[in-house]
Formats: C-alpha cells, sequence, structure tokens
C-alpha cells in the first residue's frame, strides 16, 4: 500500500521547501525584487505571488505542526501550486514563443511544480485514506451502539 | 533599458494556448484546494452530529498506529462483531422457540390438571375409591394410571 510521509521529520523537510516558495512569492511581490526580465505585469504577478505568499506560507506553518494540521497543508499546497503554476507557465511561454528565459531553468521549475503537485496529490490520498479509516471507525462505533 | 511595454511577454501570459493551460491548470488547483476544505468542514459537522464518539482520540490512535494496521484490525474486528452478533440472534431465536415450548408444555399440564381434578370430583361424588386397588383396576381414573405408569 502507498505510504505518504506521515513522519513530522519528513513534514519538516517539506515545510523547508515551502518556506522558500513562500519566499519566492513574497519577493514576486516587492516591486524591486519583481522579474523585470520577464515583464509578466502586475495582474499576472498578484496572481502568481499572492497564492503562492498565501498557500505555501499555510503549508509552512502546517508543516511545522502535528499531522492534524495535515488537512491544511494539503489545502494550502494546492493554492500555492496554482500561484507557481503562473509563473511556470510564463516561463514556458516565453521560452516557446520570445525565448527571454533560459530553458534549463524553465525545465527546473517545471520539475519543481511536477514535484509540488505530486506532493499535493500525495497529501490528498493520505487524507482519503484517513477519513475512509474513521469512516470505518464510525460505523463500528454505530454497530456497537446498535447492538 | 529595456522598457517593458516593449517586451514580447509585457502584459504576462497573452498567447491564448497558455491562457488555456493557465485556466484549466488554476481550476483544477483551485478546486483541489476548496476539495480540502470542503472535506475538513464536513468531517467537522460529522464530528459534531457524532459526540459520543471520541474524535480527538480517534486522531491520536491513527496517529500512534499506522492506518493500515488499524484499519486491517478494525476491518477484522468488525467481522468478528457481525459474526458474534449473528449467533447471538440465532441463540436467541432458539431461546424463544424454547420459550414457546415450554409455555406450550405448562398450558398443556394445566389442563390434565383440571381433567384430574374434576375426575377425582367426580369420582368422589360417586363415592368410588380414588386410588386403585390393584392393576386391573385401570377404570379408576384412566388418566392417573397412566400418568403414575
Amino acid at each position: 500500500m502507498y505510504a505518504p510521509d506521515e513522519t513530522p521529520g519528513r513534514r519538516k523537510n517539506w515545510g523547508v521547501i515551502y518556506i522558500i516558495l513562500t519566499l519566492m512569492g513574497l519577493f514576486a511581490l516587492i516591486p524591486s525584487f519583481a522579474p523585470v526580465k520577464l515583464g509578466i505585469g502586475w495582474p499576472w504577478i498578484l496572481a502568481w505571488g499572492l497564492p503562492m505568499l498565501v498557500g505555501f506560507g499555510a503549508s509552512a506553518l502546517a508543516a511545522f505542526n502535528d499531522n492534524k494540521w495535515v488537512w491544511l497543508e494539503n489545502t494550502a499546497a494546492w493554492l500555492g501550486n496554482a500561484g507557481l503554476s503562473v509563473y511556470v507557465l510564463t516561463l514556458v511561454q516565453s521560452v516557446a514563443m520570445a525565448g527571454t528565459a533560459s530553458l534549463p531553468g524553465t525545465l527546473g521549475y517545471i520539475a519543481l511544480l511536477v514535484i509540488m503537485v505530486s506532493r499535493a496529490y500525495r497529501l490528498q490520498r493520505y487524507l482519503k485514506k484517513q477519513r475512509r479509516l474513521k469512516e470505518i471507525v464510525r460505523i463500528a462505533h454505530r454497530n456497537d451502539k446498535a447492538g | 533599458m529595456t522598457r517593458l511595454a516593449e517586451l514580447p511577454l509585457a502584459g504576462g501570459i497573452n498567447n491564448e494556448f497558455f491562457l488555456f493551460v493557465i485556466a484549466v491548470l488554476f481550476i483544477i488547483f483551485g478546486a483541489n484546494s476548496f476539495w480540502g476544505l470542503f472535506q475538513k468542514i464536513v468531517e467537522k459537522r460529522k464530528t459534531k452530529r457524532e459526540t459520543s464518539l471520541d474524535e480527538k482520540r480517534l486522531d491520536f490512535e491513527v496517529d500512534k498506529f499506522n492506518i493500515e494496521t488499524m484499519q486491517k484490525a478494525i476491518i477484522s474486528l468488525n467481522g468478528d462483531y457481525k459474526r458474534v452478533r449473528e449467533e447471538n440472534a440465532n441463540l436467541a431465536n432458539e431461546v424463544s422457540q424454547l420459550k414457546v415450548n415450554y409455555l406450550l408444555q405448562q398450558e398443556k399440564n394445566a389442563a390434565l390438571t383440571r381433567y384430574i381434578y374434576k375426575a377425582v370430583s367426580r369420582r368422589r361424588a360417586e363415592g368410588a375409591p380414588l386410588i386403585p386397588v390393584d392393576d386391573s383396576d385401570v377404570a379408576v381414573i384412566p388418566e392417573i394410571v397412566a400418568l403414575v405408569r
């Protein structure tokens, strides 16, 4: 059976990655750090930076707490992924259409997005399994009361 | 220095295909995010409804042992429990059948007792002896003789 990393140590490792991605979102929102080279404009910067800041920030907070906050980590990680995907798509477009971004860097960001999506997906599966287990316990509990 | 407006990507994702892709990604990721939140709310409501089930303790148990172990144990225990309950129901059926038999027997006994009392009082009225004199005197109270035998 598939085992997601539910041990606190490994969750903390992911927490560090969340923090880095939160900083990325934060720096996108600060004008002096915004990527001038891509010139993607403020609406897109906001669509990129805000979900990353809020999503991965909340994920980082959840990752450094105990397992009962996994649901928040999952919900927020999906939000962060939405933000990250804006940046990745911008890079992909700039490589494909104008060649203003570097190809290896873009591939790296695509890999990062894939890793983060897979992480969020694994969290989702873990939560689903947990909910199912609780449902079984509830049924057993109801049977117990009915008997 | 190149001005932003002069760059080919000024204005962000402006290609139709990439706009479509980002829309799809946003919808998928956003839906997953809201789905997680929604499930949590549903879970909370269930917990509120079933106050007798200690959800915090359940969380603790799920964390302490791993999920697969608990899942197997609970499924197996639930199976055992169902079997025991079935056996219990069968036993209850047998017991109720025995009760019915017992009541029927009691009814028969009561009817026989009433019959004997009537027969005895009739014999008294006729002035005949109540106890059979010998084995051939079966006509005294045939039912009593049959019972004694």
